[in-house]
């Protein structure tokens, strides 16, 4: 039996991402705050992404590392960084604090499954950071309302 | 009582009545001496006597034999003469012999002797004379004669008389010593009995005293032995060779819940449940071979001892032996063991559940990711508006599963975190946010949930750990009720009920269960106590009161057969100075 895979997974970015160097209408995307989702699992990061594309307040993509996601932010600015912290190569924090230092203005998100990222954000709050923590899994309308709340 | 003085006193016992009586002895020879010396010299007098009056006789017959010749002539009537001077010498040696201890009576003797020569000496004369033819009948002559004869006369009686006053003399000297003796030898008696009464009265007294001071030190010493056996804590049983029951200790009688009386000079056995009976007499057997004084009592899994009542319980035995006045006895010393066993498999249990804890914290961790998955995707078909009504009810259904999900792995992971200090906090919400997450729970047993919130009931908690206890008590009222049933949760300000009233909040969780047993009620509170053998750790309560009155505040439940009420009270304040995050210091009295 072979089911239309409605998902890829693990192979690449989704034909259904929109991704902001291929969309003609940039119009659109200029009233909506710009998201990068970064996670190692591939469903949650696309399925995240969708989410909020959907709700047609945010631009968002999904990317599944830390260096993409670098590049990304590098080509064009970004208003929320959403990622997972335990990640290979580079955590979340790690990418959290480059980005903070090629665009300070980012409100980060890390969003984490272990309660032992705790331990990591306060290390980072001590070295003058702020980052938001939120604990996976967040309900979508959870996530969807924090967002449109200011940064705590 | 030491040897030594014993002996001392067996010495004395000895000698001194011995003694005595050789003394006594010795008194009685010597007077019985005195008495036959005495005697003696009345014979000794008696003898002088007849020896004296001998030798007048011998010269009574000179005289006579003289007289008779003198006129005749014949010599025929000398004979006497004759012999009489014959026998004199000896007679008169014999007499003076006799009278060597006498001066008084030497002289007379010499007085005697010269009368009886000088008269000797005229009747040689006279003889003479008459031989010759001579005329001896001279008047002077014969004047002469007798005037010899009588001075000889007197001076032997005079001697006589004198011994015989000697006589009487040493006749009555003896016979008063005869007397004195009886009398001396009686009170020495009396008085030497007396003596020895007292002496022996007093060895007596103090063979007593000795004996009751070495009757009331074994006493005492038995006292102190079995004052220590009494109080021991753990169970003493001291068998006899054939297992009869000599020693039952106070500790013995509760283990076993048996009377002393009913134990004592019954076998063992009577404690040992019958299906070890046979292994244990063998047992007993072998250490009796092994001769080792005593050692632990084990087999491969636990002994069991049987009480009074027929209830099995285990237990921690040693056994020893002894030999005493030629009797063999076994001691065993043994505890109850069940509430260590209970407790060990208690803390077994927990350090397992500690485990699954761990491990449901991995899996968690695991599945928090896919979670977020499933959530996000069943969100996103719900948008899908190609769905028709039944499919769009069951995904709602879904995603508040999928939420319940996550609930749980985030509370098993501590995700919700709890405050530096305690705070102000109101804890009709701490208690909506519990029951959110029971809600599925309540409803799917078709509990009906009453809610009565006093607004603004608040005290000063850490919302966690509050968090910790109302969940606690929830998931006990849901779990007490059977089927159908109420949960009544109560939020109001309060005071407490007893001490000083503090202000504070009380909630009271109240269900329709079956209610707990009034024997179970004191125990709930305790660690490893619990009613679901498998899945409770018997810890909740127990954290429960314990977080409860970290806080300050008191946990007290009422139960009857027909539903449960648990109530928690927490003061507003903290009584002692608390340090709030911003807002200064709160200082109380």
């Amino acid at each position: 039996m072979s089911a239309t895979r409605v998902m890829p997974r693990g192979d690449g970015p989704s034909p259904d991402s929109i991704l902001a160097s291929k969309n003609p209408n940039l119009e659109k995307q200029d009233r909506r705050r710009t998201v990068l989702i970064v996670d190692d699992e591939y469903l949650i990061a696309d399925t995240l992404a969708d989410i909020l594309n959907d709700s047609g307040e945010y631009f968002a993509v999904a990317v599944y590392d830390g260096a993409s996601a670098l590049q990304r932010v590098r080509n064009s600015g970004l208003d929320v960084l959403i990622t997972d912290v335990l990640m290979p190569e580079m955590n979340g924090i790690e990418l959290a604090k480059a980005i903070k230092s090629i665009c300070p203005e980012t409100r980060i998100v890390l969003l984490s499954g272990q309660a032992q990222t705790r331990d990591l954000v306060q290390q980072a709050e001590r070295e003058g950071y702020r980052f938001e923590l939120w604990a996976k899994p967040m309900h979508p309308d959870e996530i969807l309302k924090r967002l449109s709340q200011k940064q705590a | 009582m030491e040897r030594k003085k014993f002996r001392k006193i067996l010495r004395r016992a000895v000698w001194i009545p011995f003694g005595t009586a050789l003394l006594l002895a010795a008194v009685l020879i010597l007077e019985l001496q005195a008495v036959t010396s005495r005697e003696k010299w009345v014979e000794h007098t008696d003898q002088v006597i007849a020896v004296a009056q001998h030798l007048y006789r011998l010269s009574i017959d000179e005289e006579t034999g003289l007289r008779a010749f003198l006129p005749t002539g014949d010599d025929r009537f000398l004979q006497p003469l004759i012999e009489s001077r014959n026998q004199a010498p000896q007679i008169e040696a014999q007499l003076e012999q006799l009278i060597t201890d006498n001066p008084e009576q030497q002289l007379r003797n010499e007085e005697v002797f010269a009368a009886r020569r000088a008269w000797s000496a005229w009747a040689d004369q006279a003889i003479a004379l008459s031989r010759a033819g001579k005329p001896t009948d001279d008047l002077q002559f014969q004047l002469r004669g007798k005037e010899l004869m009588d001075r000889y006369r007197d001076a032997r009686t005079g001697f006589i008389v004198r011994e015989q006053q000697l006589r009487d003399e040493r006749l009555a000297r003896s016979r008063s010593m005869v007397w004195y003796a009886n009398a001396s030898i009686l009170v020495l008696c009396v008085v030497v009995g007396a003596l020895l009464a007292a002496f022996g009265h007093r060895q007596m007294m103090n063979l007593s005293q000795s004996f009751n001071t070495a009757l009331e030190t074994a006493d005492a010493s038995k006292a102190r032995v079995t004052g220590i056996i009494d109080c021991a804590m753990d169970a003493i049983i001291t068998v006899d060779q054939s297992q009869r029951i000599l020693v039952f200790n106070r500790a013995a009688e509760q283990i076993f819940r048996c009377p002393q009386s009913e134990a004592l000079g019954q076998p063992l056995d009577k404690f040992i449940p019958e299906r070890f009976r046979q292994i244990h007499r063998h047992h007993v057997q072998d250490f009796e071979k092994t001769g080792v004084t005593g050692r632990t009592m084990y087999r491969p899994g636990t002994l069991w001892g049987l009480r009074y009542d027929g209830e099995e319980f285990p237990i921690e035995a040693t056994i020893s032996q002894m030999e005493s006045h030629g009797e063999k006895l076994f001691t065993v010393i043994l505890r109850d063991i069940t509430e260590r066993l209970m407790s060990e498999e208690a803390l077994r249990r927990a350090d397992k559940l500690a485990t699954a804890g761990e491990l449901g914290a991995t899996i968690a961790h695991e599945m928090n990711n896919p979670l977020a998955a499933v959530t996000n995707l069943a969100y996103l078909i719900r948008k899908n508006k190609s769905l028709d009504e039944k499919a769009r009810k069951q995904l709602e259904l879904l995603d508040q599963e999928v939420a319940r999900m996550a609930h749980m792995t985030r509370r098993t992971l501590g995700f919700y975190r709890d405050t530096a200090s305690p705070v102000t906090a109101d804890l009709g919400q701490i208690m909506d946010e519990v029951l959110e997450i029971y809600a599925r729970k309540i409803d799917s047993k078709a509990i009906k949930l009453q809610k009565e919130y006093h607004p603004h009931a608040e005290a000063t908690v850490f919302p966690g750990e509050m968090r910790k206890v109302f969940s606690n008590l929830i998931a006990n009222a849901i779990d007490a009720i059977r089927g159908q049933g109420t949960i009544t949760v109560r939020v109001r300000n309060s005071h407490n009920w007893n001490g000083f009233p503090l202000p504070g909040a009380r909630v009271t969780v109240a269900d329709s269960g079956s209610g707990i047993k009034p024997a179970d009620r004191r125990k709930i509170f305790e660690p490893f106590y619990t009613t679901k053998k498998e899945t409770g750790t018997g810890l909740g309560l127990w954290l429960s009161k314990d977080i409860v009155e970290k806080h300050g505040g008191s946990i007290s439940v009422r139960s009857k057969h027909n539903g449960t009420v648990f109530s928690v009270f927490i003061p507003a304040a903290k009584s002692t100075p608390v340090s709030t995050q911003a807002g200064g210091q709160r200082q109380t009295a």
